[in-house]
């Protein structure tokens, strides 16, 4: 494999190990004896290590030791987690992370190892679990130590796939490392009999000396085996420790991430097999059950999935979106051909496309997860900072969303959880007083609701006072005195994601700078989607985002205007009307009508868009004219056409190369004849 | 009016020659994506005048830039000539409408000299340069500043000038 894409795979890979770390010692701190997750952070500490050891990164490499360390203590009951550790050890996943990133311009970060960069940590992290450099290589009494750096067996490529393929089915392999009675006599009987205890558990694949020099007995007393089974390490030593004239039995998992041969792979293991050493428990620790997602996927994950890269996929998407336009056009010819089979035929195709498309749309989707998995550590970071004690429940994590939306959604969805923490949840004395929990709860859930994703943010902490809103709002200009006091609770409410606004006394680190929540509107209503706010106050707040499913491609109404034909996005669109002349109002000289109850000024769009030689519609009581409500957000519109033309759906282009004005366009769209519609902007209209 | 020689090595550059109110232009080769016949234009709302429109292209929208109307030259139908020069800039694809293409020629980089600099109220930083081949004057403009200006341009000035130059020969 190139060294570019070996390093492509380690980041990827280090990655996921990183987050394992980083959830799991944030689940560890409310949870501090979860034997199956210690067991966890300390396989991705240890598999990170391997990985790192093999590709070179020493800084990582050195780091991760540590922190294994103090997996290691932490999972065999001899330290016991609390915050300080938790801290330290989440310092220490930070500048991992920062490695990572790292590798991605230049090796040099993770190659060299710094002490500067790391010593001071690595000094702290020492001090968790207690162990310095000379003590770690330490050994229980009774337990010889096993020379290490002699008789390393590696593993050519067949081997390798081999086991590699046996982890994937959830075994584990094993390098056991057995030395023989100092005047053991009819050694290859020994080694005869190890094999056979070893190959009713397990099966053998590899032996250093091989198997027919130990026939020969043509070693001397110790030789190593790698063996791949479902036991566990302890199962394995202890029934070879019951064979007689066995001196010493080490038995250390590998790690299928860095089978074969490397000098650094050899220092590893050497560390590791110290590592396992010490601890030398003679408890049989109750590992992972054999097939168990623990030990199957050492990688992180042992779900089926194929890494693709993004520039790929979109190509494939584009493709999809250019056939689907295509058969429209097919479609139409088909109908007109008049010919049964080719009908038929036709038909066929369009289900297929139909198919074709819906499984494309698929591929952009990812779950939201990736954006939720940043949370708890922002949250719990801040909390503390702040001196306030929060706690995040998180639902619908694995909700979908197109892929371009879930990248845009992360900075405003950090903004509401940090005006959470900032403004919302209030310090512990005095919620006490108020009679709540001291630990505030931030709420976090995402759902599919028909067409959207519904993704909610609720507090428990001061809610919003809208007086204070009023108030505000008439201080900075925004709406004046009289028209603050009059409006509706909701209406104030909606204030605060006027541009300019804050009510922060003053303004702290994380947010109250005024121009937190109108970035937030903007960039969700940027997607297609809106924000809503409710509140009580002293109960809590909640804000409700409704995003759209996917970008790509949009269900459009195709409307007439002159000559010239334009697609509205159906999700703008609230109702279809024909209105009479008669219906018509006029206020302040511009023509207006009532619908359900509201005022609605006409737009023509005409008159907005310029077409050439438009001019309005005669609005006598004997004529109706087509008019669309559409609404963004809460404001509402009426827009007026010439013609309706029809649904469909379309494939959105976007229009680059122009460094003109594009108002009121969002986009555009081919059409079936081929000729090109412009995809209407109606936020910028009303 | 001597050429200023544009660098120290000359290169062979190939041109493509299209003409707009009879005077010959040319743009770099490696500039042209495709030449096209004249189509359907659907009108781009609020762009400024020399903006044709957007067309399809194999199912990208690339914005048309009427080089007559970027020039202030009286609007004429189109003729069998007419062509869409289809050329990439920074910014993506743009398409030129042309009176016609005239083919593609080879001229030496010691051949282009630069834009005469008494051309009237124009920057000359609208222009790369001035080819000479034979008696042909070609105007090499430089298509970014051209697109990504505002500015109003007289075409007459330029030719005035460049003619200028044709008859001090």
């Amino acid at each position: 494999m190139e060294f570019a894409q070996a390093r492509e795979l380690f980041i990827a890979e280090a990655r996921e190990y990183i987050q394992t770390m980083n959830d799991g010692l944030l689940k560890l701190e409310q949870n501090p004896e979860n034997q199956t997750l210690l067991d966890e952070v300390f396989r991705a500490a240890h598999s990170l290590k391997g990985m790192s050891a093999t590709m070179g990164y020493e800084s990582i490499v050195a780091l991760t030791h540590e922190m294994e360390n103090v997996f290691d203590r932490l999972r065999n009951g001899t330290l016991v987690l609390n915050s300080a550790i938790v801290d330290v050890m989440l310092e220490g996943t930070d500048k991992l992370e920062q490695a990572v990133m790292s590798l991605s311009e230049s090796d040099d970060g993770a190659t060299g190892f710094s002490e500067d960069k790391y010593g001071d940590l690595i000094q702290r992290l020492r001090e968790c679990s207690g162990n310095s450099e000379v003590e770690y290589r330490q050994v229980q009494p009774g337990q010889r130590s096993i020379p290490s750096g002699g008789n390393r067996i590696t593993l050519d490529e067949f081997e390798t796939e081999v086991a590699r393929q046996a982890v994937e089915r959830g075994s584990s392999i094993y390098e056991i490392h057995i030395v023989l009675r100092e005047n053991c006599l009819l050694k290859s009987v020994r080694v005869f009999t190890v094999f056979k205890t070893l190959e009713e558990m397990g099966d053998i694949l590899k032996s250093n000396p091989p198997a027919q020099d130990l026939d020969e007995e043509k070693f001397d007393r110790e030789f190593g085996v790698i063996v791949i089974s479902q036991k566990s390490g302890d199962e394995l030593r202890a029934a070879i420790e019951g064979i007689s004239e066995i001196d010493s039995v080490d038995v250390a998992r590998m790690d299928p991430a860095n089978l074969g041969a490397s000098q650094a792979q050899a220092r590893a293991r050497a560390q590791a097999q110290g590592s396992l050493v010490g601890t030398g428990k003679p408890e049989v620790k109750a590992e992972s059950k054999p097939g168990n997602k623990g030990e199957a996927g050492a990688s992180g994950s042992s779900e089926k999935i194929v890494r693709v890269e993004t520039e790929r996929l979109d190509k494939l998407i584009n493709l999809v979106g250019e056939l689907v336009i295509n058969r429209t056009r097919v479609v139409q010819t088909g109908k007109d051909s008049g010919n049964a089979e080719h009908q038929s035929a036709i038909e066929q195709l369009d289900r297929l496309t139909t198919d074709l498309q819906n499984a494309v749309m698929k591929l952009r989707m990812v779950p939201i997860k990736q954006v939720f998995d940043r949370f708890p550590r922002m949250i719990r970071d801040l909390a503390r900072s702040e001196g306030k004690s929060v706690q995040l429940v998180m639902n619908g994590a694995e909700t979908e969303l197109d892929r371009s939306v879930v990248n845009q959604i992360g900075d405003p969805l950090v903004h509401l959880i940090r005006n959470s923490i900032d403004h919302g949840i209030e310090p512990p004395e005095i919620r006490r007083q108020k009679g709540k929990p001291e630990m505030g709860t931030i709420r976090l859930e995402a759902r599919h609701e028909g067409n959207h994703v519904v993704v909610e943010i609720e507090d428990d902490g001061a809610g919003i006072d809208s007086a204070k809103i009023r108030a505000k709002a008439a201080e900075k200009g925004i709406v004046n005195r009289d028209e603050a006091m009059k409006m509706s609770d909701r209406d104030a409410l909606k204030l605060i994601f006027s541009p300019g606004f804050s009510t922060a006394e003053r303004v702290s680190d994380v947010s109250g700078r005024g121009v937190g929540m109108d970035v937030v509107r903007s960039a969700i209503e940027g997607l297609g989607g809106s924000v809503d706010v409710s509140t009580k106050v002293g109960a809590g707040t909640r804000f409700t985002l409704q995003l759209p499913l996917t970008l790509a491609i949009i269900k459009a109404l195709l409307v007439a205007v002159g000559d010239e034909t334009y697609a509205v996005p159906v999700q703008s669109i609230r109702e279809n009307l024909r209105i009479s002349g008669d219906k018509t109002k006029t206020v302040h000289g511009h023509p207006v009508i009532t619908n359900r109850g509201e005022v609605l000024p006409l737009i023509f769009l005409g008159e907005v868009l310029e077409t050439p030689g438009y001019s309005r519609p005669e609005m006598g009581p004997n004529r109706t004219i087509p008019v669309m409500v559409v609404s963004f957000g809460d404001r509402r519109g009426a827009l007026v056409v010439d013609r309706i033309l029809g649904q469909q759906e379309v494939v959105i282009k976007s229009l680059n190369g122009l460094t003109w004005n594009t108002r009121d366009i969002a986009g555009a769209t081919i059409l079936g004849d081929g000729k090109v519609a412009l995809i209407l902007d109606v936020a910028a209209m009303i | 009016m001597a050429a200023i020689s544009s660098m120290a090595v000359d290169k062979e550059i190939q041109l493509v020659v299209f003409t707009l109110y009879g005077e010959e232009f040319g743009v770099d080769i490696m500039q042209v994506k495709e030449i096209i016949k004249p189509q359907n234009i659907t009108r781009l709302p609020h762009a400024p005048e020399f903006v044709a429109g957007v067309i399809n292209l194999r199912g990208d929208v690339i914005p048309i830039v009427d080089l007559r109307k970027r020039f202030e030259l009286a609007k004429i139908e189109n003729t069998d000539q007419t062509r869409i020069i289809i050329v990439e800039i920074a910014n993506g694809q743009v398409g030129l409408i042309v009176d016609s293409v005239a083919e593609v020629l080879r001229i030496q980089s010691s051949s282009i000299g630069a834009a005469p600099a008494n051309i009237a109220g124009l920057k000359t930083n609208l222009l790369k340069g001035i080819g000479k081949l034979d008696d042909r004057l070609l105007i090499l403009l430089d298509l970014e500043e051209l697109l990504s200006t505002d500015e109003k341009l007289q075409l007459r000035q330029v030719v005035v000038s460049a003619g200028g130059e044709r008859d001090e020969k």
